[in-house]
Order: structure tokens, then sequence, then C-alpha cells
């Protein structure tokens, strides 16, 4: 197993590295550089554009692009993820106050995902080709098709605006003291969108799963103890059905960071999706260049851990 | 409708219980007759068939049928142009004369709405054919070459994977700027990987079977074997895998155009129709500014969704949703 995890390990570094590079680059194609972004315009026209090179030259930037990069490279490696244009803040400090807001909302809509999916998928293999299974595997369709942003708009539509039952926006209702009830009331809408349209390739998941299962030599051995269906379902086949689905959750990650940002920007959540958002309007480099890599690394990361859960669940797994 | 259904699935899960197994081997044989020296049994005419009794499928293809004629014949169907503004009548409610109402410059809500549909759908499918060419031209590389020119591929595949589409798309929009062209040339750069593992992993069977070296044997030239031996063998799960894309890629230019990033207004689409609901004032008093086009593109992404599901059935009944 140790071996596993760490052949597994040296696979991802040139995948990690394949990444960086790729960022680096496409930050490069951007327009100006930062200088035009740093310094004021006037203060330079007044120094003259010899100052302005010395400048370039302090911040090393007529170094040739490779040298350029192995500099980010080190200074990223160390924790150094640059300023932000728009405040001349430490793009680590913004982004750790974003983190948390975006992990909470994303753990609730895997959660909420799961409580939708598994029961629904269940059902939908334990009757197989029934009205019921027809009906699951319809709203599994329907769950896809419409836009999380359609979703979230009528959702603050109906609940919010017309039955008042939840709030709109942010995190916290102002002026209030943080409260645990408060934080749960805002988190209850934007999760629901987004678990909803990732439960939708988790129901036809976990159903294809189940069916396998169902099948299986011990499923039947089971049965033939004298089990209770229910028992059969719930301790032999659900139990074993579940752990590809570890693989599941980790491969729908970017599509869930993809509903994340949309969803953030609707509903005001101070996540990193607005914060990406703002950087991408207000072309500020350094932040989108950090995010990106941060979260392309975690979804690397988040492969890796599923590949190996993978393996610690499932003992007939054998990697040589 | 759920009758017709219902009999088809009967008769699957039998052929289930009856070991799908040996049914899959027969299968297989003829299939490998097939392909061989024997002629075809007209593939087309029975894909037909079997797409027909998906009753869904066949409720998709009308819907999308329906929505494609309103936009494609938008000129006919809407009295009003979609640009004009008519400041007399500013956020009116539906009328007689403005079916859907106008918007906050006076322009008429229906008119725009199938106008947007004629640049929501046709950005879905010019995605997926950018991610076509290139995803089958890497695919087939990757899989006809297999070793070291493979492996290289498929790292690469592997880094534009774990990407969060979303964010890379938006990144690269903000560089080069919001366009309608910009907007399907970085949807379509970013949307192949899955049809070249998709192609890849059909091409790495397909190369060993026997009448491809047969057809190696006497002397068909690369080009040869996997234009016409083994593409046309790999078309299935590709076709399908494109169905979904179109569907997917009409969701994704919707989210992008509602932020701003995408579509670029005057040119309506049914994506950045919807940005005026951002504001909760908007979005109370006027729901006809954005109720409908959010209806419509679930309505064109879920019927997109049901032609593909239909198709995975039709066009290999091994690849059956299992």
């Amino acid at each position: 197993m140790g071996r596993y995890i760490l052949r597994r390990l040296v696979i991802s570094i040139p995948v990690l590295l394949l990444i960086t590079i790729t960022l680096f680059l496409l930050i490069e194609l951007a327009p100006g550089d930062p200088i035009s972004a740093m310094i004021d315009p006037d203060q330079a026209a007044v120094m003259g554009p010899d100052w302005v090179e010395t400048q370039r030259r302090q911040l090393g930037l007529d170094q040739p692009l490779p040298v350029r990069y192995g500099v980010w490279l080190r200074e990223t490696v160390q924790g150094n993820l640059g300023f932000s244009y728009l405040d001349r803040q430490p793009v680590s400090k913004k982004m750790g106050e974003r983190l948390l807001p975006t992990l909470y909302l994303m753990a609730a809509a895997q959660i909420i995902a799961l409580v939708i999916a598994v029961p629904l998928g269940v059902l939908s293999a334990v009757r197989q080709y029934s009205k019921t299974d027809f009906f699951v595997t319809v709203l599994a369709f329907i769950a896809v098709s419409i836009p999380n942003f359609f979703l979230a708009l009528g959702g603050i539509y109906i609940l919010g605006v017309q039955m008042g039952l939840v709030p709109t926006a942010g995190m916290g209702t102002m002026g209030s003291p943080a409260a645990m009830l408060d934080a749960l009331h805002h988190l209850l809408l934007p999760a629901s969108v987004l678990g909803f349209s990732l439960a939708a390739p988790l129901i036809r998941f976990i159903r294809s799963s189940m069916l396998e299962v169902l099948s299986q030599d011990y499923v039947q051995v089971a049965r033939a103890k004298g089990l209770a269906e229910r028992a059969v379902v719930i301790r032999h086949a659900l139990r074993n059905s579940l752990i590809p689905v570890v693989t599941v959750i980790a491969l729908n990650l970017p599509n869930l960071v993809g509903g994340t940002v949309i969803v953030e920007v609707i509903f005001a959540w101070p996540g990193m999706g607005t914060l990406v958002l703002n950087a991408v309007r207000a072309l500020d480099y350094p932040v989108i260049m950090a995010t990106n890599l941060v979260i392309a690394v975690a979804i690397l990361l988040a492969n890796l851990l599923a590949d190996v859960m993978y393996a610690v669940l499932d003992p007939r797994i054998r990697y040589s | 409708m759920k009758n017709v259904n219902e009999t088809e699935s009967n008769d699957q899960s039998t052929a289930n219980q009856q070991g799908q197994v040996k049914v899959d081997a027969v299968e297989r044989q003829v299939t490998l007759a097939n392909q061989g020296a024997i002629g075809e049994v007209k593939p087309r005419t029975s894909v037909w068939k079997r797409f027909r009794r998906h009753t869904l499928a066949l409720i998709g293809l009308i819907t999308l049928t329906i929505l494609a004629v309103l936009s494609f014949g938008a000129p006919i169907l809407a009295q009003n142009s979609p640009n004009t503004t008519d400041l007399m009548s500013i956020s009116q409610a539906p009328s007689s004369e403005y079916w859907l109402g106008t918007d906050a410059t006076g322009r008429d809500v229906y008119a725009r709405l199938l106008y947007a549909g004629r640049v929501s759908l046709s950005v879905g499918v010019a995605v997926v054919v950018i991610s076509l060419v290139i995803g089958l031209t890497l695919g087939a590389i990757s899989g006809y070459f297999g070793g070291f020119v493979d492996a290289s591929i498929m790292r690469f595949v592997d880094v534009v994977l774990s990407f969060p589409a979303v964010l890379i798309i938006i990144t690269l929009i903000s560089l080069l700027g919001p366009s309608l062209f910009n907007l399907i040339l970085v949807m379509g750069l970013l949307n192949w990987p899955p049809i070249t593992r998709l192609l890849r992993a059909e091409f790495l069977s397909l190369r060993e079977r026997d009448y491809v070296l047969a057809a190696r044997s006497i002397g068909a030239s690369g080009t040869r074997l996997v234009t016409r031996h083994m593409l046309p063998n790999a078309m299935a799960p590709i076709i399908v895998a494109a169905t979904f894309g179109v569907a997917s890629a009409i969701l994704l230019e919707a989210g992008l155009s509602f932020l701003g990033l995408g579509v670029q207004v005057p040119t309506p689409s049914w994506g950045n129709m919807l940005t005026a609901a951002q504001s909760l004032t908007v979005m109370d008093s006027m729901p006809w500014l954005w109720i409908p086009p959010g209806i419509l593109i679930a309505l064109a992404v879920l019927a997109i969704n049901f032609i593909g599901d239909g198709l995975r059935d039709a066009l290999d009944p091994r690849m059956r949703s299992r």
C-alpha cells in the first residue's frame, strides 16, 4: 500500500509541473506587465522611461522566460503568491480569508447531494425498470439540465422574495453577532442549489453500482440465509456499492468548483468564487493565477486521495 | 407513453436475467463478422428503429426541433426586431403587442428570446465541432501509435482535466476579452479531453482486432487504416459523447453569459437575458424578463440529453446504461 501511494505521488509530480508551466505561460500571454499595473502612470510620465526600465530590471522582468518561471516557482513553493494589484494585499492572505466559506459551501452541497442521491439511487436499482426507476431517471436528467443559476434565481424568487423563508445573500445577518443557526440558515439555499445539480450524476452512478453489486453471489448467499431484503440491501449491497462513489465525488470536483463560482456570485457568498470573479473583472493577474493554481492542485490532491481511499476501502484491489 | 417504455424495459430485464454474458458473446461475434468480409445489415435503419422506441429520446427530438424552428425562423415569427429600443414602452408587462413584455430599454423580450435561441444553440454545436476536431485528432494519434506518444498525450489530458473548466475559461476570456468568437474558441479548446480519452480507448482495442490486422497485412496505409477501418467503428460512443457535449456547452455558455463573460449584449443569448434578474427588484417585479429564457435553456438541454440517452441505447445495445 505504501509503495502504491508513493508511486501515485511520483506520477503526480510531472502533472503538477505541467500545470504550473501552463498557468505561467497563460498569464504571460496577458497584455501588459506588472509594471503597468503597479506603477502610477503619472509618476512614470514624470520620471521618464529610463526610470521605468530600472524598475523593470529591479523586479527581474528583463530576465528570460525560463528564469522568471524558476523564480516564480521557487517563491510559490515557499508560499509567496504575490500581491494583489487591487489593494496590494498578499494574495495568500486574501485567499486564506475566502477558503473556509467556500469549503463550508462545497461540503454542505456534497452532503445534500449524497442525502438526495443515495436513497434515490438505491431505490431505482432495487426496483429496476419500474415506474419509480423511470421517474428517478427523469429526475436525474432534469437535475443536470436546469442551469444552476436559474435554479438559484428561482429559489431566491420563490423561497426568498415571495415567501421570505430564507435569506438571499451573504453568510450572516449584517450587524448581528455570528451565530451557528443564522449561518446555517444562510447556507441552506445556496448549498441546496449546488447539491441538487451535483446529485444527478451520483444518482445514476449509485444505481448502476448497486445493480452490479446486487447481482453478486454474496448477495444471493445473504438472501439464501433468509435475511430480510432490507438487511440484504442496506447491510450487504449498499456498503459495497458506495466504494466507487468515492472516485465519482473526486472526479466531479472540477464541476463542483465551477458551480460554486456561479452560486457564490448570485448569493454574494464571500468565498473563492467571488474572489476569482472580482479578480477576473479587474484583471488582477496575481490573484487569478494563484486561485487557479491552488484549485488545480487541490483537485489533483483530491483525485490522489480518492485513489488511495479506494484502495483502502476495497481490500480486493491489489496494486502491483 | 409510459406503457411503451415499460414493455421495452421488461424485454430488457428478461434479457438481463437470461445471462447477458451469452448474448454479449454472440453479439460480439456477429459484429465482428459484420465488420469483416460479410456485408453490413443496414445499420442506419436499425439505429433509427431502436431510437424511435426510446420514448424520452423521441420527446427530446420533437422538443429540440420545435426550439430550432422557433429560433431559426425568428425573422418570420417575431414581428419586432430584437434590438430595436422602444423608449415609449419600457419594462412593460406582457401584452398583445409585446407577447412577453419588454425589458428596461423597451426591447421586445419575445423577439429577443427567439433570436437568443439561434445564438445559444449554435454556440453549443460550434463548441462541440471544435472539440471534436481536436479530440479526434489527438485521440487517434494516441490510440494508434501508443507508447511514448500516447503517454505524453494522456499526461496532457490529465493536466487539462485537473483545471476546473469554468475557472480556466473565465481566466482565458478575461485575457482575450469577452466576445462570441472568443467564447466558442475557448470552450472548444477546453472541452476535447473526454473525446480524446474515448477515441483512444476504442482505438487501443480496435487496432488489435483481426479485421484491422487483416487490412494492415494486405498493405493498407496508416491513414487508410485509421480513416476507413478504425474511425467508423469507433464512432458510436463519440456521437453519444458529442451529443451530451452540446448539452453541457449550452449550459456553460448560459452560465458564462449570465456572469457577463460570454455573449455580450446587445446580442441576445438565453444566458445573458437572465443577467438582469441579479437585481432583486427586477426579479420580483419583472418575472417575464428572466423566467422564459431560463425555462428554454432547461428545455433545450433536457431535450438534447434525452436524445443523447436514446442514441446511446440505439447505437450500441451493449452500451446500455447498466
